[in-house]
C-alpha cells in the first residue's frame, strides 16, 4: 500500500489536487482513501460532494470515545472512494495538532480504513506544530509531496516543510517524494520550481498549469475529473496520480537557509 | 482536619520512575530536573580531591537518599496559589486543569498535615475547596472554558464562596483557554470576585510564583491603607501555618513586648478579615535568611511600602545570634530596648541551662557535617554554631555529591568564613573525597540528606526552618536523644 501526504502553504490547492489525484488513481482502479487533516474539514468536500458532516473529532466530542464505530467516521465518495476528514475544534480555541494526534491514533485503534492500494493524507497548511507532522512521524505516510506555487511564501512554507521532512527521516521511514508545481503564473516558475526542488534534492514531479475550469469544477461541487473529464487539465491530474502510483525516487531532503531561497527567487522571478 | 473535595472519582495512579542519575558533560546547571532515586549510588569519575590539597586515595561513592537539584523552575505554580489561600474561610479555589493536578496540591497539604501532628500541634483548620475542572482529552482539542465554566457554577451552587480563585494547568495555558474572560464574566455573573492566576501551571513558573502572585492580587484587590491599631502584628509567609513552630515562637518572643499577633497572611486569613490586614502596626515575614525566600522579601516590601506599615526584614530569628539581633529590633520598635536585653539573656539563660543538662553526653563527640542543599536552601553557619554550642568536635565537613560546582564553592566559603570567625581548630571540608574514613570515626552526622545503610547515627537537618530560642532546643534535644540511644552506631532522627 502506497501512504503518501500532501503538504504545502495555506490555500495553495493541495486539498484541490489531492481530490484529483484521488479520483484519477480510483478511475485507473486503485482503492483509494483520502484523509484531510485540517480542522476545516474541507479536503473531501469535492469527492463527497459535500461538506463532510460527520469528521472523527465531531464524533470524539460528541460522544464517548469508547461508543464509536468506524462506520460513524469513514465515508464513501465518488467511485467508492473511502473519505475521512479529522476535524477539529472552532478556530481560536482548543488544540487542533492536538486533535491531529486523536484522530489518527483514533482511525488507528478502531482500525477504521479498509484496505486500499492508496492512503492520502492531506494536512493542513504549513507544520505548525507536532500534531501536524503527526502524518510524517508516526509512519502514517511515508511519501510526502509538497506542493508549491513560484511565490517565495509558498517556497518558504515548502521548505520548512522540508526541514521537519529531514527531522523525521532521520528516526523512520518518512521520505520527500517531490514537488509538485501549482501555478500561479509568477515569472519563471517553472524553472525555479524546478532549481527549487533540485536544492532540495527532490524533484518536480509535475507542473500543474492554473486552468479556470479547476474554479468552475469546485464551483459545482467536483473535481476537474467528473465535471470535464476530457479536458487539458484532468490530463494533467490523471499524469500527476500515474507519476504518484510510479514513483520510487524517494529523498532525505535538503532544505536551504532563508537567504539562499531568497537569492534562488530573485534569479527566476525577474521578468514578466 | 483539613478536607479537600475533588470533582470527580476518576481513579489515581501515581507512578514512581526510578533511574540511574548519571552526570551529563557539558549540561547546565539549571537544566537538570529533580529525580527523587531511592538508595542512588554515583560513581565520581576521575580524580577526587579534598579541599585541604590532599588526592583522596580512591574513588569514592556515596549514596544519599534523595538527588534533589534544583536551580530552575521545576515545580509548579498552581499549588502555590492554592497554599496562598487554603485556610481562607470564603475562598473556593479552581484548578483549570486535569484532576491530577489537584491531587499534587492535595499530597502536599497531607504532608503538611503530618509535620504538624508529628509536632504534637491540634491544628484545627478548615481547608477551603479545591475543585479541578476535569479537563480531559477532548477538552484539550476543542477547548475547556465550556468545562470551566461549569465548574465555576458548579462551585457557586455547592460551597456559595465569598470569592473564587482560579488557577490555571499546563494544559489550559498550551491551548490557550481565556481564563481571565472567564473569570471576569463569573464576576458578572454571580457578583463575587473571581481572580485568575493564568500562569499556564509549570509554564509560567514555580510554586512561589504561583503563591507571591495570588498575594499580590489579593493586596491590589482587596486592601487599602488604613490607621493602623497600635500592637497588632500581622505574620507574613507561610512555614507551616499557625500551628508551625515558626509562626508559634514568633508569638511566644512578640508576647514579651505585648505585640499581638492577630493573623498569618497569606492562607491562614479568612476572605471577611482581608479588608482589615493593613491595620496591622508590625508586619513580621516568617523567612530564612540564605533560603529561597526572595519572593517573600521582595512580597513584605511591596506590602511594607503600600500600606506603609512597619516591618522587621533584615534579619530573621532562625539560628541563637540571628534571634538575638531580631529580638532587639523588635525592642526597637517597641522603643524598650532594656526590655530586649532582658529578654535575650532570659531566653539565653534557657539555652545555657539545657546545655549545661546535655554536655555529659555531647561534650567532645565527633560530629560532621553532611551538606547537600545549596546556599539558596541552607546556611552551614547556624548548624556549626549549633554543634559548638554543644561542645561537640567537629571533626569534617563533606559535601554530597548533588551540589552544582557553584553550589559547592558557595557552601565552602561560608563554611571556611565559619571557620576563620569561630577560631576553633581547623578541620576538613572534604568534597569528592574519603567520605567513608571520617563517618566510620564520626559519633554522629548532621546531615541536610539522609544517607541509606549507612551505619552512622544520622541527624536529618530539617528543611523548614526551626525558629527562636525553641527552635535552637528542639535541635539540641533532637541530637542529645539521637546520642543516647542504645549503641554506638545507626539510626535517623529528625527534628
Amino acid at each position: 500500500m502506497k501512504k503518501i501526504a500532501f503538504y504545502g502553504k495555506g490555500g495553495i490547492g493541495k486539498s484541490t489536487t489531492a481530490a484529483n489525484v484521488s479520483v484519477a488513481l480510483s478511475l485507473q482502479g486503485k482503492k483509494v482513501c483520502q484523509i484531510g487533516c485540517d480542522p476545516k474539514n474541507d479536503s473531501t468536500r469535492l469527492l463527497l460532494g459535500h461538506i463532510c458532516r460527520e469528521t472523527v473529532l465531531d464524533k470524539v466530542r460528541t460522544t464517548d470515545m469508547d461508543k464509536i464505530q468506524a462506520e460513524d467516521i469513514v465515508h464513501t465518495g465518488f467511485n467508492g472512494i473511502t473519505c475521512v476528514e479529522a476535524g477539529g475544534p472552532e478556530p481560536g480555541v482548543g488544540c487542533a495538532g492536538r486533535g491531529i494526534i486523536v484522530a489518527l491514533q483514533l482511525l488507528d485503534k478502531l482500525k477504521a480504513v479498509p484496505p486500499v492500494d492508496v492512503t492520502l493524507y492531506d494536512v493542513l497548511g504549513d507544520v505548525v506544530c507536532g500534531g501536524f507532522a503527526m502524518p510524517i512521524r508516526e509512519g502514517y505516510a511515508e511519501e510526502i509531496y509538497i506542493i508549491s506555487s513560484g511565490e517565495l511564501m509558498s517556497l518558504y512554507a515548502a521548505n520548512n516543510i522540508a526541514k521537519g521532512i529531514r527531522r523525521f527521516a532521520s528516526r523512520g521511514s518518512v521520505r520527500l517524494a517531490g514537488i509538485i508545481g501549482n501555478s500561479r503564473n509568477t515569472p519563471g516558475e517553472k524553472e525555479l520550481l524546478h532549481a527549487f526542488a533540485e536544492k532540495l534534492n527532490t524533484r518536480l514531479v509535475a507542473f500543474i498549469p492554473r486552468d479556470g475550469i479547476v474554479n468552475l469544477a469546485e464551483n459545482q461541487r467536483q473535481t476537474v475529473l467528473q465535471f470535464a473529464p476530457e479536458c487539458e487539465q484532468a490530463n494533467v491530474y490523471k499524469k500527476l496520480a500515474e507519476t504518484i502510483w510510479n514513483n520510487t525516487t524517494l529523498a532525505v531532503p535538503t532544505p536551504m537557509e532563508f537567504e539562499e531561497l531568497e537569492e534562488l527567487v530573485a534569479q527566476y522571478g525577474k521578468e514578466m | 482536619m483539613a478536607r479537600k473535595w475533588l470533582e470527580g472519582a476518576a481513579e489515581l495512579r501515581q507512578e514512581t520512575v526510578t533511574k540511574p542519575f548519571t552526570k551529563t558533560p557539558g549540561k547546565r546547571a539549571d537544566e537538570l530536573i529533580s529525580v527523587s532515586l531511592s538508595k542512588l549510588t554515583k560513581h565520581i569519575e576521575g580524580n577526587t580531591e579534598m579541599t585541604n590539597g590532599n588526592k583522596a586515595e580512591q574513588k569514592n561513592k556515596l549514596a544519599t537518599k534523595w538527588l534533589f537539584t534544583k536551580n530552575k523552575s521545576c515545580s509548579c505554580t498552581m499549588p502555590g496559589v492554592w497554599r496562598a489561600v487554603s485556610f481562607c474561610e470564603g475562598c473556593a479555589v479552581i484548578f483549570h486543569s486535569p484532576l491530577g493536578c489537584a491531587h499534587v496540591a492535595t499530597l502536599m497539604d497531607l504532608g503538611a498535615q503530618y509535620r504538624i501532628i508529628g509536632d504534637h500541634q491540634d491544628e484545627k483548620l478548615d481547608a477551603v475547596p479545591l475543585i479541578s475542572s476535569n479537563l480531559q482529552e477532548r477538552d484539550s482539542i476543542f477547548g475547556g472554558v465550556e468545562k470551566l465554566r461549569g465548574c465555576i457554577a458548579h462551585v457557586i451552587k455547592t460551597w456559595q464562596p465569598k470569592c473564587l480563585i482560579i488557577a490555571t494547568s499546563c494544559v489550559a495555558g498550551v491551548i490557550g483557554d481565556d481564563v481571565e474572560q472567564e473569570a471576569e464574566d463569573a464576576e458578572s455573573a454571580y457578583h463575587i470576585p473571581a481572580l485568575c492566576v493564568p500562569y499556564g501551571g509549570f509554564l509560567g513558573g514555580e510554586y512561589s510564583d504561583g503563591y507571591f502572585q495570588t498575594v499580590r492580587l489579593i493586596m491590589e484587590r482587596f486592601i487599602k491603607p488604613q490607621p493602623k491599631i497600635p500592637g497588632r502584628v500581622l505574620l507574613f509567609g507561610d512555614q507551616m501555618g499557625p500551628c508551625g513552630q515558626y509562626a508559634r515562637e514568633v508569638k511566644r518572643l512578640l508576647a514579651y513586648f505585648d505585640l499581638d499577633v492577630k493573623w498569618q497572611f497569606p492562607g491562614y486569613v479568612p476572605f471577611a478579615e482581608w479588608g482589615e490586614l493593613s491595620t496591622a502596626s508590625l508586619l513580621i515575614p516568617l523567612n530564612y535568611a540564605g533560603q529561597t525566600q526572595g519572593g517573600l522579601e521582595k512580597t513584605a516590601a511591596a506590602w511594607a511600602e503600600r500600606f506603609d506599615t512597619p516591618s522587621i526584614r533584615d534579619v530573621y530569628p532562625v539560628g541563637w545570634q540571628n534571634t538575638c539581633d531580631w529580638l532587639r529590633k523588635i525592642a526597637a520598635f517597641v522603643k524598650d530596648e532594656a526590655k530586649g536585653e532582658t529578654v535575650i539573656r532570659q531566653e539565653e539563660k534557657r539555652l545555657q541551662d539545657y546545655v549545661k543538662s546535655v554536655l555529659p553526653m555531647t561534650q567532645h563527640k565527633k560530629a560532621v557535617l553532611g551538606i547537600g542543599r545549596g546556599p539558596r536552601w541552607y546556611n552551614p553557619a547556624e548548624t556549626l554554631n549549633t554543634m559548638r554550642r554543644m561542645q561537640m568536635e567537629i571533626s569534617a565537613v563533606i559535601l554530597y555529591d548533588k551540589l552544582m560546582d557553584e553550589e559547592r564553592d558557595a557552601v565552602i566559603a561560608a563554611v571556611e568564613e565559619w571557620k576563620t570567625e569561630s577560631g576553633l581548630p581547623d578541620f576538613p571540608i572534604i568534597a569528592d573525597g574519603d567520605y567513608n574514613r571520617c563517618l566510620e570515626q564520626a559519633d554522629v552526622l548532621l546531615t541536610t540528606d539522609e544517607l541509606p545503610d549507612n551505619p552512622v547515627k544520622q541527624f536529618f537537618i530539617p528543611m523548614v526552618p526551626l525558629a527562636g530560642t525553641d527552635g535552637e532546643l528542639i535541635l539540641m534535644r533532637t541530637i542529645y536523644r539521637l546520642l543516647c540511644r542504645y549503641g554506638n552506631k545507626g539510626g535517623i532522627a529528625y527534628a
